[in-house]
């Protein structure tokens, strides 16, 4: 509309042409420089200086002693610590459990929410709340949910009998896993079912009146439209939420500190104890790079296949 | 008959999913308004005999209490407002040159800026600590804010790209004609269109910075620079033994991101779906 209207009234001679213009690399450049300026500064830099730190003893506490090259003492120290991956195999239980049960779950929030029933707006309203709820109080919340003796949990496993003695969620080293797990679950899994939700009515209606026309089911339909439908934004929150989780901290540092006996210590905590607790800068550092180094090769392995994807 | 057996179904559904998304949080407030008395037989009665707010008064009248509190209130308000701010300016820029411009090097740029999101935000908290010591800026919101503009304006890059680039393009053509340059086009035709998209990406920002963590813990010290989810770390931290006090501080905690949700639910579920779902 606009459009037309402008062309309409503008006389040719007004318009400037493309070659007078400043050209599009130039503007790119500008436009992108306060982002590549930041970038540079607080991303790029501070990326180099920790180059820097995992290759040296630097010593907080005793400035006095200097900063002694120590070359791959720390990379070496990492990777013989068993704390450390025994702190990346959790992170992959943690991230496998954690991504498969969000997925699953928001999937089926999505299809249930996606039909017709009294308060569904108040009910989409509600999957907000744990969405935008801070790492440290979803923390406290689950830490009241699973407490031995004020936890709604045991009160109502008790209450129906299933169990006759309170359960230690949280001090229990088999099921402090699973219990961080729940409670991340609770915090990730509306964030799947919006997308899904909004993926879901953004699927034509037409395709699926067709479908019935074609005699249909409504298992046929799901399984053969709709789940196709799906599969691009299923890649993109299967990215997402596997970031998402090889990086949560605040949740397992407010709720466990990595305890007990080290079940919960996902390997972003395991490299913070190191870094602020101990001062080990240099170990601290060449470990974020060991598991940068392991989130790199899920990306480019997702990557790989958005692209085959995109191929076909 | 198999209809109804359906919707019976789907209640039953809706249901579960519904408790399982509430019960934390009507728990959570039970806990904070029984005398500590009950406690103990709390969770076979689900409710108090007698219900109580000492624990929030507790919380907030202890003076030094109520001073971090109010300051991080504040703090976490400036922090997240301002790196919004800077974040919707620079990535509206980046975003557009990336939507719409030719230049060498550009998915290049694209992958390395997806490749700053996939870096756990611990690895860049060490230097990132040494750094701003170096130079004084610890313990500053200058410092927090920073940090959270250079996490916020890749990602913000990421999901306006998708949104600019739903905008026709003859819009722009339609502005030259009119004698409008490059710069022209942007500021007075496209920008001023984006606005309610450009609103919804600012406040899914604004969110994701209110409840950063991992930075604030580590480049933050006293009440000039502590956010909110600092300090509520350390009330819950404080108050581990009395349960009352801790879920308080809990929910008194998550009361101003859970507002901001529920009164922004819409520009909030645009924001989070215009990256993934329509792009």
């Amino acid at each position: 509309m606009i459009n037309k209207a402008a062309r309409e009234m503008s006389s040719p001679k007004k318009m400037i042409s493309e070659k007078k213009m400043i050209s599009e690399p130039k503007f790119a450049l500008l436009l992108l420089l306060p982002t590549i300026v930041i970038l540079l500064g607080l991303l790029l830099y501070p990326f180099l200086y920790s180059i820097y730190l995992a290759f040296v003893n630097l010593n907080l506490t005793k400035p006095w002693i200097g900063t002694k090259f120590v070359g791959l003492e720390n990379f070496a120290t990492v990777l013989k610590d068993n704390e450390f991956w025994l702190s990346m195999l959790t992170t992959f239980y943690f991230t496998v459990f954690n991504v498969a049960a969000s997925m699953v779950i928001g999937l089926a929030a999505a299809l249930l929410f996606n039909t017709k029933f009294r308060f569904r707006g108040l009910a989409r309203s509600l999957l907000l709340i744990p969405w935008a709820m801070p790492g440290v109080v979803n923390a406290m919340l689950w830490q009241t949910m699973l407490h031995p003796n004020y936890g709604l949990v045991n009160g109502l496993l008790l209450k129906l009998g299933l169990i006759s003695d309170p359960i230690n969620w949280l001090s229990d080293p088999k099921l402090a896993l699973a219990s961080v797990i729940t409670a991340q679950l609770w915090t990730s899994f509306p964030f799947v079912a919006l997308m899904y939700l909004a993926a879901l009515q953004s699927i034509p209606y037409d395709l699926i009146e067709a479908g019935k026309i074609d005699g249909a089911g409504t298992f046929r339909i799901f399984t053969h439209i709709i789940v196709k439908l799906l599969v691009p934004v299923t890649l993109v929150l299967l990215v997402l939420r596997t970031i998402d989780s090889f990086r949560t901290f605040d949740l397992i540092f407010a709720m466990t500190k990595g305890g007990p006996a080290n079940a919960t210590e996902l390997a972003g905590v395991y490299l913070y104890k190191q870094g602020f607790m101990f001062s080990n800068f240099g170990v601290g550092s060449a470990g974020s790079y060991v598991l940068t180094a392991f989130i790199l090769v899920f990306v480019i392995l997702y990557m790989r296949i958005l692209r085959q994807r995109d191929d076909h | 008959m198999s209809k109804g057996l359906n919707r019976i179904l789907l209640y039953i559904g809706v249901i579960v999913v519904i408790c399982f998304t509430v019960a934390p949080l009507l728990w959570a407030f039970v806990v904070s308004v029984s005398p500590a008395t009950e406690l103990s037989t709390l969770a076979r009665q689900w409710l108090p005999r007698q219900m109580t707010f000492d624990n929030y008064v507790q919380v907030l009248s202890l003076s030094d209490n109520a001073d971090t509190f109010k300051n991080s209130l504040l703090n976490s308000f400036i922090v997240a407002g301002s790196t919004t701010f800077l974040a919707l300016i620079f990535g509206s820029f980046g975003a557009y040159a990336f939507a719409r411009l030719r230049f060498r090097f550009k998915d290049r740029l694209s992958v390395i800026f997806l490749f700053t999101q996939m870096v756990p935000s611990i690895a860049i908290a060490l230097p990132l600590y040494l750094i701003f010591k170096n130079i004084g800026l610890l313990d500053t919101k200058t410092s927090l804010t920073l940090a959270n503009l250079s996490f916020t304006l890749p990602f913000i890059i990421w999901m306006m790209r998708a949104f600019f680039g739903s905008i026709p393009k003859e819009l722009e053509e339609a502005a030259f004609i009119d004698g409008l340059g490059r710069f022209g086009a942007l500021f007075r035709i496209i920008l001023p269109i984006s606005a309610p998209g450009l609103f919804a990406i600012g406040v899914f920002a604004y969110l994701n910075t209110w409840n950063e963590f991992n930075t604030a813990l580590v480049l933050t010290g006293s009440d000039q620079s502590k956010t909110m989810p600092v300090v509520i770390n350390e009330f819950l931290g404080r108050f581990s033994v009395d349960y009352g006090l801790m879920a308080s501080s809990g929910i008194i905690g998550l009361l101003p991101p859970v507002l901001l949700a529920l009164v922004f639910q819409r520009y909030l579920v645009d924001g989070m779906t215009s990256g993934a779902v329509k792009g």
